[in-house]
Order: structure tokens, then C-alpha cells, then sequence
């Protein structure tokens, strides 16, 4: 199938037997075992767990920063697996977006800078690049700041930048790694607001790891794991 | 061009370090770009007062002087020197013919005979071209002023002291005559002069070509050098000599100065192996010095390739970035080491620095450096290239960088 083609009804993300084991020594360390998870479009899931419990190796999984150690996993009904690294580099550059605990912005670069740097990479004309990092800065309440450097933002604001550099490409599927863990509880509330807000407007997969339960409590679909594998799944409400 | 912005900004994360690597660049290749402009400050020196002291800039020889060895004294010398020479007078390249003789001698005072080199010359022509060695122009005067049972000499200092004579005294040289008999000569001693060594100054003695002629009972001359006015035309001239002698049949034989310089020769490989050797020590420096500034940034800055890379950057773009870094810093480095090196060269050549004499040579040497375009453009281009091919390795290391590792590097 074409990378680019997308099938509405189809899982964003599909995965199969899933796991991802490492080496220690002479020992082999399973970290995720036998994961099998459909990811909805414009699901807003989260994956939620006790440290080590294997949320960030599945989500870095889904997000083909690492290779499983078995199982499938299968992007917009593409095949994953097999795929060279640069496929994976374009797939990535394309149709992901990354969001981090610690914000990983690019402290030598603006705020504005941060955020068109996807659109760089995906040669979006510098024109349509301005007119859409204004937009999505506009969309996430730093408008204002464009011009500032990391270092001059509150954690809230500089978090608020990585969404909107996660979203401003437009991306299938969102992955955020424990996005609030580095925010006190109103700021992480509001992240999490104004990611429900761009998954409403933007129609993109959301797909984040906390161990927060208010956060947990936000989502519209929980996973809850457990030693690697998943011990539970909860919906609280989908959205249509 | 967002990756040599980045390369670019990245340059003032550190600026400590990034202003300790410029130190080093600014001075190992300002060091170094010194060494080269005083190398090339002796090398000219050297090759100049060669010219206007030993070889000019062309020699004409009897066409057979270097195929076959002479049994007797200028058996093959230079004839008719006065119609060769008048051939040149409307050379516009040509400043000077001056006609010379070497020959070896026995002087003696008297009490003690030395051996010697003796050279025959054209006093008021060798005076144009600037004087051999330290000869001062009264010795000229009074060699072109000598009348016949008069003649003088002008001996090295060594040579003077090692027969105990002084300015006024008599020696007698003798030698050989170009049909193979003895002959001498009573001498007057009207002066004394250093020449470019001490060995050399203790066997030397200059005669007026009339007297050496005399002595060797001969018409001929060794040779007829030439002196241009600029020392870049002597290809040219020498290709239009070549044309001459053909065009008019002559069996003459022509020298280039470089190609009669042995002295300066060995001095210029000396240099050229002294500066080779210290080029390869300081580029070795300021390639680890850079590679270990790039090395530092690549390990500060791992979680940000693998976020870079987490948003699609490519392994190329990842190795560009850190080039670019490597090379703005060269860029950098070499205007600094540039700059660095025309103050230091300017004040000392202000000062006018002598060092003490080498051994083996009779007088010390200025140091002084000599400005050159071309140096400061290759060693600014070669700063360049070392700079940015030392941030290649650190550089790669970075796209091996695996992604999960690199989020995860604390």
C-alpha cells in the first residue's frame, strides 16, 4: 500500500505481538511483551503505568525511534518492520510528531524557529511556512513569543511550543512521553487542555504516557500497563 | 541553510570553549604563519643577496665550460666578452653585464703562504650591483684607480688575519697561468671584507679583473653574469637568451642564479624541512584541538541530535550540522590567526631584530618577516580545511547516535 494513503476506519496504529527486549550483560531484559493495540484515528489515548512499566518503549516503538524485538507494528496499514532508515527518517518526518517530557527544544533557536523547523524538513515553501507557524503559535497562545528563546519561556510556555511543533506539520499521530511530568498540576492540566483542543481542531492521533492519575483521567481511552504487558484497557468516552 | 544556521549558532552555546579552540587556531596557525613569512623573509633575503653578490641572475659560459674539464686555467673561459656583453645593452630586462674570474692562488706574506680563492672583477660594475659582500666602495675607487705596478687586493678578514696582514701591507699571490706556468704578483693590500661565512672569509681574496688576467696571462674571462631589473623576469630572459644564442649561432652555455647557489639551496631545504616539520606538528594540534571541541559539543548536545532526529532530521543533515560548526570556527580561526600574525609581523619588523649569527656564518640575521598574499591565503585556506575536516569524526559519531540512546542521554 502507499505510504501516503490513509483508510478512514483503519487503526492509525496497529500492533501485534509486540515486544522489545534488551541486553544486560548475559541477560535478556523483556521490557515489552506481547503488546497487541489498535491506536483509532483521532483516538486520544493513554498509556498509563508504574515506572519501568514499558510505556516509553512502546510509545518510541509506535513513534519508529526503535525497532521491537518481535511482532508487528503497522502505521496507516504500512508495514513497518522492514522499512530501511530512510524510510523510517521520511515516514517520520512526515506523518509523526514527538512530544518530551523535558520539552527537547532547541535552545539556539526561537520559539518560532522550533516550531518550523518540521516544516523545514518537509519543504513546505517559507511562505505557507509562516503562514502556518503563526497559525498554530496563534492556536497555542504564543503568538507573542515567537521571537523568544527557550531559555525565556516558563516550563507551560515551552511545553506549549513543543505541542505546536509536534502539530504543526499536521502529522497523523502525536506521541507524547509523560508531557506533564515536568509541570506542576495547573500547568499540566492546561497542556493537556490545549491538546485536546488541537486533537479536536487538527483531527490528529494523540497518544501519551502518564502515571498521573488526573491526567489519566482526561483521556478518552486508557491502557493500562503492567511488567510490559497490558493489563487493562478503559474507555471513557470516544469521540466520534 | 537552516542546518548552517544552526552549525552557525551553535558556535556561541559554549563560548568559552569555542573562544579557547579559536585561541588555539588563532595561535598554532599564527605561529605558524609566521615561521612561513620568515622563512620566506630569509629565502628572499638569501636568494637577493646571492644575485648581488655571487651568481646574478644569469651566467654565460663557453658552450663547452660544463661538458668538459678544463686541463688548464679558463682553457674554456669566456672570449670576446666586450661584443657579448654589447648585445645585452638594449635588453630592457637588463640592468648589468659584469665579466668575472675564479681562480685558486697561494698568497704568501712572506713568512706564511695560505691558499686562496681569488676572484677577478669589474670594480665600477660590481659597485652597481651593489658591492660584493661587505667590499665598501673605497676599495672599488681604489681597485678602478690602480695603475699598472700598482696593483691591489681585498682580502676576507679570516684570510687577512691568518697572514697577519693589515690595510697598506704587500702580499704576494701566486697561481697558475692558462698555459700552465707559474706567475705571481706583488699585491697591495688596500682593504678587507666579510663574506657570507667564516670558512669562506679565511681563504677569500678580490682582485680587479685587469690584475687577475694579468696574473693568469689570459684575455678570457670565467664567465659574464647578467642582472636584471627584477628578479621575476629571469625565466624570461633566460628563454630569450636561449633564442639569441641559437638565432646567432653562439656555443654559449647559460646558468639560471638558483642553479649556481648551492649555499642557498641548502638553506632553502633547510627552512622548507624546518617548516614542513613544525606545519604537520601545529595543524596536528589545532586538528585535535577543534576535533575535541566538536567532540565536547556532540556529547552536550546528544539528547538534542536524537530529538532532531526523533523529527525526521536525516543522518546527512545531522553530519552537516556539526561540519558546518567545524568550519565556522575555521573560518574564524584563520581570519584570527591571520590578524594575529601581520601585528606580530609588523611590530617586529619595526623593531628591527638582529639575531646572533648561526654557526659557521659571520654575521647575525635580521628577523623580519616578509608580507606575502599567497601565505596568508594558504595557510588561511588550509586553517580552513583542517578545521572543518577535524569536526568530520566527531561529526559522524553523531549520526551513529541511536535515537532511544541519545533521549536518553542525560
Amino acid at each position: 500500500m502507499n505510504e501516503k494513503a490513509v483508510t478512514q476506519g483503519m487503526p492509525a496504529v496497529c500492533l501485534q505481538g509486540v515486544g522489545r527486549s534488551y541486553q544486560l550483560g548475559k541477560m535478556e531484559v523483556p521490557a515489552v511483551q506481547g503488546v497487541d493495540l489498535d491506536v483509532h484515528k483521532a483516538d486520544f489515548l493513554v498509556i498509563a503505568g508504574p515506572s519501568g512499566s514499558g510505556k516509553t518503549t512502546l510509545l518510541n516503538m509506535m513513534g519508529l525511534i526503535d525497532k521491537p524485538t518481535e511482532g508487528r507494528i503497522r502505521l496507516s496499514e504500512i508495514d513497518t518492520t522492514s522499512m530501511n532508515l530512510e524510510r523510517l527518517v521520511r515516514f517520520r518526518r512526515k506523518r509523526i510528531g514527538f512530544i518530551f517530557q523535558t520539552f527537547n527544544l532547541i535552545p539556539v533557536w526561537s520559539v518560532y524557529e522550533n516550531v518550523e523547523y518540521p516544516l523545514i524538513l518537509n519543504r513546505v515553501s517559507s511562505k505557507k511556512r509562516a503562514e502556518r507557524v503563526e497559525e498554530i503559535l496563534e492556536r497555542v497562545g504564543l503568538a507573542a513569543r515567537g521571537r523568544h528563546r527557550p531559555r525565556e519561556l516558563s516550563g507551560g510556555e515551552r511545553q506549549r511550543t513543543a505541542v505546536a511543533r509536534a502539530v504543526v506539520k499536521k502529522p497523523e499521530i502525536v506521541l507524547a512521553d509523560e508531557p506533564t511530568a515536568n509541570l506542576d498540576s495547573r500547568t499540566g492540566a492546561g497542556i493537556l487542555d490545549l491538546m485536546r483542543r488541537l486533537h479536536a481542531r487538527e483531527d490528529i492521533t494523540f497518544v501519551f504516557s502518564s502515571h498521573d492519575p488526573r491526567i489519566i483521567d482526561m483521556a478518552d481511552r486508557v491502557v493500562h500497563m503492567s511488567d510490559g504487558r497490558i493489563a487493562d484497557e478503559v474507555n471513557h468516552r470516544r469521540k466520534s | 541553510m537552516t542546518h548552517l544556521m544552526l552549525g552557525f549558532r551553535n558556535l556561541f552555546r559554549q563560548k568559552r570553549r569555542t573562544a579557547i579552540s579559536l585561541a588555539v587556531i588563532a595561535f598554532g596557525m599564527g605561529c605558524l604563519l609566521l615561521t612561513l613569512l620568515h622563512s620566506r623573509y630569509i629565502e628572499w633575503g638569501l636568494a637577493e643577496s646571492t644575485i648581488h653578490t655571487e651568481t646574478g641572475h644569469l651566467q654565460i659560459f663557453d658552450g663547452r665550460y660544463f661538458s668538459r674539464d678544463e686541463n688548464t686555467v679558463l682553457e674554456f673561459g669566456l672570449e670576446d666578452v666586450d661584443a657579448i656583453r654589447s648585445e645585452f645593452s638594449d635588453w630592457p630586462d637588463v640592468s648589468l653585464a659584469l665579466a668575472r674570474i675564479d681562480f685558486m692562488g697561494l698568497m704568501s706574506n712572506g713568512d706564511k703562504s695560505v691558499a686562496c680563492l681569488c676572484r677577478g672583477v669589474e670594480p665600477s660594475a660590481e659597485k652597481k650591483l651593489r658591492g660584493m659582500f661587505e667590499i665598501s666602495s673605497r676599495v672599488y675607487e681604489a681597485f678602478a684607480a690602480q695603475s699598472e705596478g700598482m696593483e691591489c687586493i681585498a682580502l676576507g678578514k679570516g684570510l687577512a688575519r691568518s697572514l697577519s696582514v693589515k690595510e697598506g701591507d704587500y702580499v704576494t699571490l701566486m697561481s697558475t697561468t692558462s698555459r700552465g706556468a707559474l706567475n705571481a704578483l706583488d699585491l697591495k693590500v688596500i682593504g678587507t671584507f666579510s663574506g657570507y661565512s667564516s670558512d669562506y672569509d679565511a681563504r677569500a681574496a678580490v682582485v680587479p679583473l685587469e690584475t687577475a688576467q694579468m696574473l693568469l696571462q689570459t684575455h678570457k674571462v670565467k664567465n659574464l653574469l647578467l642582472a636584471l631589473n627584477r628578479t621575476e623576469n629571469t625565466d624570461l630572459v633566460y628563454s630569450r637568451l636561449l633564442s639569441w644564442a641559437e638565432e646567432n649561432g653562439r656555443s654559449l652555455a647559460f646558468k639560471k642564479w638558483h642553479e649556481r647557489a648551492e649555499y642557498y639551496q641548502s638553506v632553502k631545504q633547510f627552512y622548507n624541512q624546518m617548516t614542513g616539520f613544525m606545519t604537520a606538528v601545529l595543524m596536528i594540534v589545532v586538528f585535535f584541538s577543534t576535533s575535541n571541541t566538536i567532540v565536547m559539543s556532540v556529547v552536550e548536545r546528544t539528547r538534542e541530535i536524537g530529538t532532531l532526529m526523533s523529527l525526521g532530521t536525516s543522518r546527512g543533515q545531522t553530519l552537516r550540522t556539526f561540519f558546518f560548526e567545524g568550519m565556522f570556527i575555521g573560518l574564524i580561526g584563520g581570519i584570527l590567526s591571520t590578524a594575529f600574525a601581520w601585528l606580530v609581523a609588523v611590530g617586529i619588523n619595526s623593531l628591527d631584530v638582529v639575531l646572533p649569527p648561526p654557526p659557521g656564518l659571520s654575521d647575525g640575521y635580521p628577523l623580519s618577516f616578509r608580507h606575502e598574499g599567497v601565505i596568508y591565503f594558504a595557510v588561511y585556506i588550509v586553517t580552513v580545511l583542517v578545521v572543518s575536516v577535524s569536526s568530520l569524526l566527531p561529526a559522524l559519531r553523531a549520526t551513529r547516535l541511536k535515537i532511544v540512546d541519545a533521549l536518553g542521554h542525560i
